[in-house]
């Protein structure tokens, strides 16, 4: 017979299914974080981000092995050559130039980036912490813990900012880990925000309802479901985040309050430099160009992030 | 499957009620709490083995039926037996005894299953949960599973986004039957579904409860995806139950009038009959559920209603054996609708 | 009809040309050129509609059956949509080789489309008078004061009671169904020669979807127009439709009259159709011969006939060739390659004709009992 007749099909119809190749990927057993570094890794600007982000990090952290030996001490004021090295423009001596004191611009940039990215970091994770624990009860709970938590949110959130880490660091007094705790405890109402609202809109999908159906416990729930589905907006928002810790610290170190002399830090290099704005712009552009690059970077890998941590952009 | 109704059902539910508050917007609670009354006084039983058809336009309170039973929420009044057992009654451990017993599959095939987990750990999350099996056991069962609903089990470590809805649809079949459940509540399983794809899993859902005599609660909207799989259906309205029977008899000789319309309402694919046959349109729409209308709910859109239907709830009685039916005329009005009649 | 705007010659105004149709859809291919690759949208679609037709688009998502409407429209941005080959006529006037201001005359006031979704598809910020007299205006010149009583009319006209009222009201102060006959009505407004429906009655319940099916039937035995109803479900062409067009993977691959579609189908994909919805059965159920597998990318079309891969017929000539449009003497086509083979039509589903139960002419019997019903 020329055609096979259908009730001979029916039978296969139920195997046919499978046999329908989706991906031509293989049958390797693949992570969704692969996947995620695989569509990250397509996005150009965003490795570049991440590839200026990983060589400013070691630069700073090997920094004591190399830099003051090639480029001198980046805190003491060399005293008998201030008078020769004093404000020198950038040249191969000193790629980025000298300050007043003689010091070398790039080695005070090189550990100025300890600080900022340690502050980034740090003061990012206590505010990720906090805007963790208070956007999950806040959207776990609901009722009235919701309209507690959410609503100091709104006044944090509804005072300057600048001025508020100001004040804190006023009242727990003034050093370099006030700094971090200062700008941590108050980064977190719009962490809470994002990772409530991400929370909320997790439990509404039909797979919670499910797991629930299962008998799975809240606790399961939460681990294996909801957190794993809300934590990618929080990766990307802490990613971004950073580079706003990072821009916070230099404001406040401008304006005297954070990182005190003779202490590199970008704030304070580029307040130091601001008197020579004319005479020796490199003071000032040198620490600037630092922390634009820097906090940059970590805006676009935040962006590169969000893109690739989206699981419904993904076609197979 | 009335030769059962001598043994005790599987489930059986009692004047089940479920309101939920109408929030009545920006001025929250200063207004007296009205009450969106989703499911009224809704009885019904399934036996072992068998498929209940639940069907109603959408905001009739079909799916919400299904999820009070379930206990993914509480019933307002009412009770829920689950063999023998009431399921509102339950403590933790209790709840978590009968949900091995009774399984959900949802109508979104892309909601139901968490993106961040491979089918694997989907389909063996009910076992995980419940502690059955070691972890190479668990997964020998998965591969099986798969195999069983027409995936292939090479694919156990796919995300579901690398599948199509229909095949989705069937990751979740495979979920609700790992345990081997006595009952199945399926929530619209096919709705999203192309035509084709649903003729495959609607097969497939017959295949699977002659192979391991599971009982479904089938909600659906599409009468003829209904009549095609249930034993018996019932017709829910505006939260109450407005007539139930067995498959053919609802579908040749259905007394409410609300059958009777909706019936007529589904178009036939085939221009003949569709041409030929007699249709009984309904005006407007139906009201809210927030304000249900007095006496038989049906009567403001209800082509033969009578001054007594506006001021008194009709009874749910039984007209025939086996076939309930809520109306104050059922008996005097037996419309038959042969379109059907093939 | 009201008075029209003087200095706006309309195109509907024109007589059709000798020999033409109404709208004349020739071999149209409109491809998506994306990232990954050409979407074979719209792939070589032919079909004629002429006023007071109705013309029923089937298909399963993703089939190309809104884009194919969408394309006649001008609605499709291009790039990324490209027209590789075909034309569209109205009234003997190319539809695609028209500026977009001519476009904008087409649509709405000769041309009108109403969506699926009647939750979306009206302003939420308007008035509905507003949004009803909005085409009035823009297309008939109407004041504001003769665009609202020609709104009003409209409204009464498609049943929505109380019509002086609710012209003044938001579209959110309306359910489903009503937003739907106000979709209805904004479409033939300026009583347009075509209405395409894409899916209008998707989103609505049945009872609903029977009054709107009634609405659009009656509206077009008042008006002449013609209809491009744009559907998955067969069971609404069944009632519609006089000619029906079955498309897959963006080709269409029959078309002819209903009756043909429904009685003397020639392509196995439309017999997998019929077969896959559950009959109405009364004695014995049996169980559905669903099509197996899934409709195959637009991106990487299989070769040869893109049903193929799902067709529980296919040979080796399947897999390996294109199938050609085979046409009877009335226009009914098929794209397979054995439509002709009467062998092979054995193979179509039984129907109620075919099986003689509903013999043509006393369909009386069947109406009278349910007569009593309408009070």
């Amino acid at each position: 017979m020329l055609y096979p007749s259908p009730t001979q099909r029916v039978g296969m119809e139920a195997k046919a299914d499978a046999s329908v190749p989706h991906n031509a990927s293989g049958e390797t057993s693949r992570t969704l974080w692969g996947d995620a570094w695989k569509r990250l890794r397509k996005n150009k600007l965003a490795i570049i981000a991440a590839a200026w982000i990983v060589f400013v990090a070691l630069v700073a952290i090997t920094a004591d092995l190399w830099a003051p030996q090639l480029l001198g001490s980046p805190t003491a004021a060399d005293t008998t050559a201030m008078a020769t090295s004093s404000l020198l423009p950038p040249s191969l001596e000193h790629p980025f130039g000298t300050d007043v004191t003689g010091r070398d611009i790039l080695v005070r940039v090189i550990y100025g980036a300890r600080i900022s990215l340690t502050i980034g970091l740090l003061a990012t994770a206590i505010s990720t912490v906090i805007g963790l624990v208070m956007g999950a009860l806040a959207a776990y709970y609901g009722g009235i813990w919701d309209t507690i938590i959410m609503r100091a949110a709104d006044i944090f959130l509804a005072f300057p900012y600048v001025l508020f880490v100001l004040c804190l660091i006023a009242a727990l007094g003034q050093s370099i880990t006030n700094v971090f705790i200062a700008i941590g405890i108050l980064g977190w109402p719009s962490i809470a925000r994002v990772f409530r609202s991400a929370i909320l809109s997790v439990k509404e999908n039909d797979y919670v309802d499910a797991a629930r159906a299962m008998g799975a416990s809240d606790a399961r729930i939460i681990a294996r479901h909801i957190f794993p589905n809300s934590v990618a907006s929080i990766v990307v928002y802490a990613t971004m985040n950073i580079g706003s810790a990072i821009l916070t610290e230099a404001s406040i170190s401008f304006l005297g309050m954070g990182v005190q002399p003779p202490n590199p830090s970008w704030g304070i290099m580029i307040q130091d430099g601001q008197a020579y704005l004319m005479t020796a712009p490199w003071l000032m552009i040198m620490p600037g160009l630092a922390i634009l690059s820097t906090v940059l970077a970590f805006t676009l890998l935040g962006d590169g992030l969000r893109d690739a941590l989206d699981v419904k952009m993904k076609d197979a | 499957m009335a030769e059962n109704n001598e043994k005790a059902p599987l489930l059986k539910v009692e004047h089940l009620t479920k309101e939920f508050p109408a929030e009545s917007g920006v001025f929250g609670g200063r207004f007296a709490k009205r009450v969106v009354s989703a499911v009224n006084d809704v009885s019904f039983e399934i036996h072992e083995g068998e498929t209940f058809g639940l069907v109603g336009e959408s905001g009739c309170g079909k799916s919400t039926t299904g999820r009070t039973i379930m206990r993914l929420s509480k019933p307002t009044s009412g009770k829920v037996f689950f063999q023998g057992r009431d399921v509102a009654a339950m403590n933790k451990k209790e709840l978590k005894a009968m949900r091995r017993e009774m399984q959900f599959i949802f109508q979104d095939p892309y909601a139901s299953l968490n993106p961040r987990m491979t089918i694997g750990e989907i389909v063996s999350e009910p076992m995980t949960i419940h502690g059955i099996g070691t972890k190479e056991e668990r997964i020998e069962r998965v591969r099986e599973l798969l195999d069983v609903v027409g995936l292939n089990p090479e694919h156990i470590n796919r995300y579901p986004h690398e599948f199509s809805g229909g095949q989705r649809q069937r990751i979740g079949i495979a979920r609700a039957f790992v345990l081997r459940p006595k009952l199945i509540i399926c929530d619209e399983p096919v709705s999203a579904l192309d035509v084709s794809i649903q003729a495959q899993v609607l097969n497939l859902l017959k295949e699977l409860q002659n192979k391991f005599g599971t009982a479904y609660l089938f909600i659906a909207h599409d009468l003829s995806v209904v009549q095609h799989i249930s034993d018996r259906v019932a017709v829910m309205y505006l939260g109450k139950m407005v007539e139930l029977s067995d498959w053919k008899t609802l579908y040749t000789e259905p007394h409410h009038p609300y059958t009777q319309s909706l019936l007529s309402a589904v178009p036939v694919p085939d221009p003949d009959i569709q041409k030929s046959r007699k249709r009984i349109i309904l005006a407007g729409d139906p009201p809210s559920p927030i304000d249900p209308p007095s006496g038989c709910r049906f009567h403001t859109r209800c082509p033969i209603a009578q001054e007594i239907c506006s001021k008194e709830t009709p009874e749910w009685k039984q007209v025939e054996r086996g076939h309930y039916c809520a109306c104050h005329f059922a008996q005097k009005f037996p419309i038959k609708e042969t379109h059907i009649d093939l | 009809m009201a008075k029209k705007h003087n200095d706006y010659v309309d195109l509907k105004e024109k007589p059709i040309p000798e020999g033409r149709h109404l709208l004349e859809v020739d071999d149209l291919k409109m491809f998506f050129h994306t990232e990954d690759g050409i979407v074979h949208a719209v792939n070589g679609v032919s079909y004629t509609l002429d006023r007071g037709e109705t013309l029923g688009v089937v298909g399963e998502s993703g089939s190309g059956k809104s884009v194919t409407a969408m394309t006649l429209m001008g609605l499709i941005d291009m790039p990324p949509g490209k027209i590789e080959g075909g034309n569209a006529y109205y009234r003997g006037e190319s539809l695609l080789e028209m500026t977009e201001e001519q476009m904008q005359h087409i649509r709405g006031n000769d041309i009108a489309m109403i969506f699926q979704d009647p939750m979306t598809s009206l302003n939420p910020v308007y008035k509905i008078g507003r949004q009803l007299g909005e085409g009035l205006r823009l297309h008939r010149g109407y004041t504001k004061k003769q665009a609202l009583e020609r709104s009003i009319e409209l409204l009464r006209l498609v049943g929505i009671p109380n019509p002086e009222k609710r012209v003044n009201e938001y579209p959110h102060q309306f359910s489903g169904g009503m937003r739907q006959r106000v979709m209805i009505a904004m479409a033939l407004a300026c009583d347009p020669d075509i209405l395409i429906a894409d899916e209008p009655t998707t989103a609505l319940d049945v009872t609903i979807q029977a009054q709107i099916i009634e609405l659009m039937q009656e509206m077009q035995q008042k008006n002449g127009n013609a209809i491009i109803m744009i559907t998955h479900d067969l069971g609404v062409v069944a009632d519609m439709a006089d000619k029906i067009m079955v498309m897959y993977a963006g080709r269409p691959v029959e078309f002819g009259t209903a009756d043909e579609i429904f009685y003397e189908s020639r392509h196995p994909y439309t017999w997998g159709l019929i077969r896959s919805i559950p009959e109405q059965a009364i004695d014995e159920k049996k169980p559905l011969t669903p099509i197996h597998g899934n409709p195959p990318s637009l991106v990487n079309l299989p070769s040869g006939c893109p049903f193929a891969p799902r067709c529980p017929y296919a040979v080796d000539v399947c897999h390996e060739k294109e199938p050609e449009h085979i046409i009877t003497e009335t226009g009914h086509y098929s794209a397979c390659h054995f439509a002709d083979d009467p062998a092979f039509l054995k193979f179509a589903p039984d129907t109620s004709r075919s099986r003689g139960k509903i013999a043509t002419g006393t369909p009386d019997t069947l109406a009278t009992s349910a007569e009593g019903s309408e009070a």
